[in-house]
């Protein structure tokens, strides 16, 4: 909020130059964010703290604190107003208010003879400077006062009310139309002011057209009210009018201040525009809030802030503060806090207090003591770690994405059934969280090809479903990444995949996960990868994830031509499976024996066919093998070349060359028989 | 004669072993294989033998030389391509396999939680979507409570009823409170709150976490003080982005409480933290702030580094960064967690992650952490 320097000074003795007194609010009260000079005066941009704005969103309030701050005296605004013996307030009629508590206070004055007219150039400056728009003396009188005192005011003109003022709630569907030329359509929520022919003010927020004052105007009824803030604060939501008056009303006004604000506005409306002041005012104050004291003790203060203050310097800060204080005993108060600071209702309120005018800086800077022993650490946050490095290790870069997918995304990956949606969603493109971190990966792959070829990214982030117990959705951790090449051939492209896989195999390797294995995909198909072209990832029985190919539908969807390899695990699973530590292998006693295996197969022969057939026919003494050459042969397409190292050990002897021979022909007739193989 | 010669070749092939330039070579060459060489030598004394007997040595020395004039010619060649190799020229790059890169904010996190973590606070973590209870009701915001305008939610529409297992246990929540919200005249839907179901109750919508202070509640339900936790977390915002504002970021929260556990704790923890984290001492402020959770509730800032205060883009001309904000935890909040109140006192504080890592590498945009642009990613 912005404030007039010269205008605070007003206030406040001995004021500063406005670089200090910035400085001074900043550190013992709330951020000034900036000074800009304006001729003589300097404007003030302050962030007054939320739960400070009943009694520091105004002038007076803050020439207040900034006299704290200085330990100088404050001086408020003279309020002396002449009111006309002839002209009785009870020629007025009383106002009602609506049972509800909604509204605490309505004060209401009552003025005649008045004649509107513009302005004054010191009134009219004053209002630009802080970015309001001067209208007419009476609206500029009243909105003056409110930056001034921080009370909302409103002018009625006084021929256009008929009837008794009520403040009660609006009816379904009743319509308002505001000064603004703007029409409301009510309901019993939103607090109006009205008379007998409807509504005439949004109470606390925007006056009404049909009573507004205009150069026409004679009579004024100036209403002063308190509402509670809850209800304003809905009520300027809900019709979008954020006005000055609804943002003082929603964080709360001191209900002290209606009586004091509308001597001041007379005083002011009668130097300004003439007419007389009705003599008395409707006050209606049903229940005069009341401060309760505080429980106030120095041994709190010194515990909670970790200072010594003495009982005379506390003391004398509550004396600075106006605080009326009663001595209970040795370093125990009892501190009454006047109405404008309805933010100090418990002791910690007066610490703050206490502390901050001490100066926060002064507190001292001192290390805990305390027990040595340090609280439990997550081994699953470890593990994480680990795993980035290992993936890191093998070429992976980690990127972070945004949560958020669109239904056409989540079409493709077959998950729209199960996602959860966002009411308010930032991008509306994008309204639902990611069940799956496939499509930001997606959409990283494309964006990298424009200046990378070869894109191996992975991600560590939660996913969200729907769920199906008492909590509505299953939230999990997800480590998922992909493997592209742009424009590669074939054979690159296929490799895609077998770095995926590596990439797993290795993670189970690094963690001394024996029994991960890879299983062909069970019937049931995954929309968002290729059929036939995936496996499930497995430690034991268990499924912890799936590589493979995208489908090539969602590859479309992204722009993408080639081939994006992708995997998907369960970390918290992984984690849990891989906690056994690996044991040790002794080194073999009796050497091995290497015998390479080449051979022609058809095409369509999976190693893992070969390689089952060398274990199951060579049995025990197969302690390895090796595939170190594979190729298609020139000009055919119906067989493979396939060439494997076999390594023969016996755990307990030093095996014969006789004995290997004989096992390396039971082996190839084994390959012959079952598979069709041609032994070269 | 048989023993003689196996000798010589083994020798032979010792030395060739240890040869290791083409001079050297040469004289191996004459010394073995030469006109006067040792094999020359050999063939020479087996005149004095049986015909026989010089017949089956010469046959083998014969053997013996063809394998060593093999060695010889081997050992040539090998030669030749180490002199090759001896012309490399190392300005080549080197060969090494691609490694892939950590997330600078994974690193910067795992500095932060070093840090900690050496001064004996546990690394804790809680869930991404909250119910309404834990982000604000537990806090000390109540439904309407103006502060909640400190932050901008991101709903999540939810289709059945949340049970909030904290209601039961607080005594600050009030279960049987319905609100009779109706969201009307708000055509761009800005602030469009669920509306309640007459099956929920307050404090039982879902959102995605504004902030990490999200979790102290339910940690407090399930510990026992004396503890000290941070609790690093990917946190959102209903916010528009720029270069500076993300709608999704990363938030570190510090929770510590004791029995005697002051705002001088606080500063003498976030002093040592700093300190190690900009690997200097550097210039700290504490200035009232406000949060409905904390009371007394601070602003920390550091003195800007860019400009030594001198005002600056990056400081905003003041001199100051700001850090985060702080504070001692309220009462109510310790109420809501179950414990008897004015029994313990501790401190609570909430910093950005991409502040520091920012700071450190000198970033200047705040959208590249979640650009997924590997220019960005690989430079770290």
């Amino acid at each position: 909020m912005k404030f007039s320097y010269d205008w605070i000074r007003e206030y406040a003795e001995g004021a500063p130059t406005p670089a200090k007194a910035a400085e001074l609010l900043t550190t013992h009260a709330f951020e000034v964010k900036s000074v800009e000079q304006r001729g003589k005066d300097a404007v003030f941009d302050v962030d007054v703290l939320a739960n400070r704005a009943a009694d520091a969103l105004s002038h007076v309030g803050i020439a207040r604190e900034l006299a704290l701050l200085l330990a100088k005296s404050f001086t408020p605004p003279s309020v002396r107003v002449n009111e006309s013996r002839s002209f009785p307030i009870a020629d007025v009629p009383m106002p009602k208010i609506a049972d509800d508590g909604l509204c605490p206070r309505y004060s209401l004055r009552a003025m005649r003879g008045v004649r509107v007219a513009p302005s004054p150039a010191w009134l009219t400056q004053r209002l630009e400077t802080l970015g309001l728009r001067p209208i007419n003396n009476v609206v500029d009188a009243a909105n003056y006062v409110m930056l001034e005192l921080g009370q909302p005011l409103h002018a009625f003109d006084a021929a256009k009310v008929r009837g008794p003022i009520q403040v009660r709630r609006a009816k379904s569907g009743e319509r308002f139309m505001t000064l603004d030329n703007q029409t409301l359509e009510l309901d019993p929520d939103a607090l109006v002011i009205a008379d007998s022919s409807g509504a005439i003010g949004l109470a606390g927020i925007k006056g009404g057209l049909s009573t507004g004052v205009d150069e026409t105007t004679t009579g004024l009824l100036i209403e002063a009210a308190n509402f509670q803030p809850a209800n304003i604060r809905r009520s300027s939501v809900r019709f979008n009018l954020r006005t000055d008056a609804a943002v003082r009303f929603s964080r709360g006004v001191d209900p002290t201040l209606t009586t004091m604000a509308l001597d001041r506005v007379a005083g002011l409306i009668r130097e300004l525009a003439q007419g007389e002041v009705a003599w008395g005012s409707h006050d209606l104050y049903p229940n005069p809030r009341e401060p309760q004291p505080i429980h106030f003790r120095l041994e709190r203060i010194n515990s909670l802030l970790g200072t010594s203050l003495t009982e005379a310097q506390v003391f004398g800060f509550l004396e600075r503060l106006s605080f009326s204080v009663e001595r209970v005993k040795a370093g125990v108060w009892r501190v009454a806090v006047p109405t404008y600071r309805p933010d100090l209702v418990a002791e910690e309120d007066l610490i703050e207090e206490v502390g901050r005018l001490n100066g926060f800086e002064r507190i001292p800077v001192v290390a805990p003591a305390t027990s040595i022993m340090p609280t439990e650490s997550s081994e699953f946050r470890q593990w994480i770690g680990q795993v980035k490095q290992v993936m890191a290790g093998f070429g992976f870069t980690e990127a972070y994405n945004y949560a958020y997918v669109s239904a056409a995304e989540l079409d493709l990956l077959g998950m729209r059934a199960e996602a959860l949606e966002l009411m308010n969603p930032v991008n509306t493109e994008r309204p639902y969280l990611a069940p799956s971190l496939l499509a930001r990966l997606m959409q990283n792959v494309a964006d990298n090809f424009r200046f990378f070829p070869a894109v191996k990214l992975f991600e560590f982030a939660k996913t969200f479903r729907q769920g199906a117990g008492v909590w509505p959705l299953d939230e999990r951790w997800c480590l998922a990444g992909v493997v592209a090449y742009r424009h590669a051939p074939a054979r690159q492209r296929h490799d895609a995949v077998l770095e995926v896989k590596g990439l797993v195999e290795g993670v189970m390797e690094a963690f001394g996960v024996d029994d991960a294995w890879f299983d062909d995909a069970p019937a049931s198909s995954t929309a968002y990868l290729a059929a036939g072209r995936w496996v499930e990832v497995k430690v034991g029985e268990r499924v912890v994830g799936k590589i493979g190919e995208v489908a090539v539908e969602v590859a479309k969807h992204y722009g993408l031509a080639d081939l994006v390899a992708f995997f998907e695990l369960d970390p918290a699973l992984l984690e849990e499976l891989t906690e056994a530590e690996r044991e040790f292998e002794p080194l073999p006693k009796y050497p091995a024996l290497v015998r390479d295996i080449s051979m022609f197969v058809p095409a369509d022969t999976r190693i893992a066919d070969i390689e089952n057939v060398i274990s199951t026919a060579g049995g025990e003494l197969v302690e390895d093998m090796d595939l170190f050459d594979m190729y298609e042969p020139e000009g055919s397409e119906e067989r493979r070349s396939v060439a494997f190292h076999i390594v023969y050990r016996a755990k307990d002897r030093t095996l014969s060359e006789k004995e290997i021979d004989t096992l390396h022909k039971k082996i190839c007739k084994a390959l012959e028989t079952e598979l069709s193989a041609e032994i070269r | 004669m048989e023993e003689k010669l196996k000798h010589l070749g083994e020798q032979a092939r010792a030395d060739l072993q240890v040869v290791g330039r083409a001079s050297d070579l040469e004289a191996w060459r004459v010394k073995y294989l030469g006109r006067q060489g040792a094999l020359a030598k050999f063939t020479a004394g087996l005149g004095t033998l049986a015909e026989a007997e010089r017949r089956k040595n010469g046959q083998k020395v014969n053997e013996l030389k063809a394998r060593l004039v093999e060695s010889f010619e081997e050992a040539k060649r090998s030669l030749v391509q180490e002199r090759a190799v001896h012309r490399f020229d190392l300005t080549q790059p080197g060969k090494r396999s691609a490694r892939g890169h950590l997330h600078p904010l994974t690193k910067m996190r795992s500095e932060i939680e070093h840090i900690f973590e050496t001064m004996g606070f546990a690394v804790a973590d809680g869930p991404e979507v909250v119910s309404e209870y834990d982000n604000f009701d537990s806090l000390n915001m109540p439904p309407d409570h103006p502060a909640r305008e400190m932050w901008d939610t991101v709903w999540v529409r939810s289709a059945q009823t949340v049970l909030s297992d904290l209601l039961e246990a607080s005594r600050l929540a009030k279960p049987n409170e319905r609100s009779n919200q109706t969201v009307q005249s708000d055509p761009a839907n800005r602030q469009a709150k669920p509306e309640l179901r007459s099956t929920q109750t307050v404090g039982e919508r879902l959102l995605l976490r504004a902030h990490t202070s999200a979790f102290q509640v339910r940690y407090m339900q399930a510990h026992t003080p004396p503890f000290r936790i941070i609790i690093p977390g990917r946190v959102f915002r209903y916010e528009a982005t720029d270069a500076t504002h993300e709608t999704q970021f990363y938030q570190v929260e510090g929770l510590m409480v004791g029995r005697d556990v002051s705002a001088a704790n606080f500063r003498g923890v976030m002093h040592e933290f700093f300190r190690r984290l900009f690997r200097k001492e550097v210039k700290l402020r504490l200035r009232p702030g406000y949060f409905p959770f904390t009371e007394p509730s601070f602003e920390m800032d550091m003195a800007c580094l860019a400009c030594g205060q001198k005002g600056c883009v990056v400081c905003k001309q003041s001199g100051w960064i700001e850090l985060m904000g702080a504070g001692m935890v309220h009462q109510n909040v310790f109420a809501a967690a179950g414990y008897v109140r004015g029994e313990w006192q501790g401190f609570a504080f909430g910093m950005s992650l991409e502040r520091p890592t920012m700071m450190r590498y000198g970033i200047n945009d705040i959208r590249l952490f979640h650009s997924g642009d590997l220019r960005f990613l690989r430079q770290f």
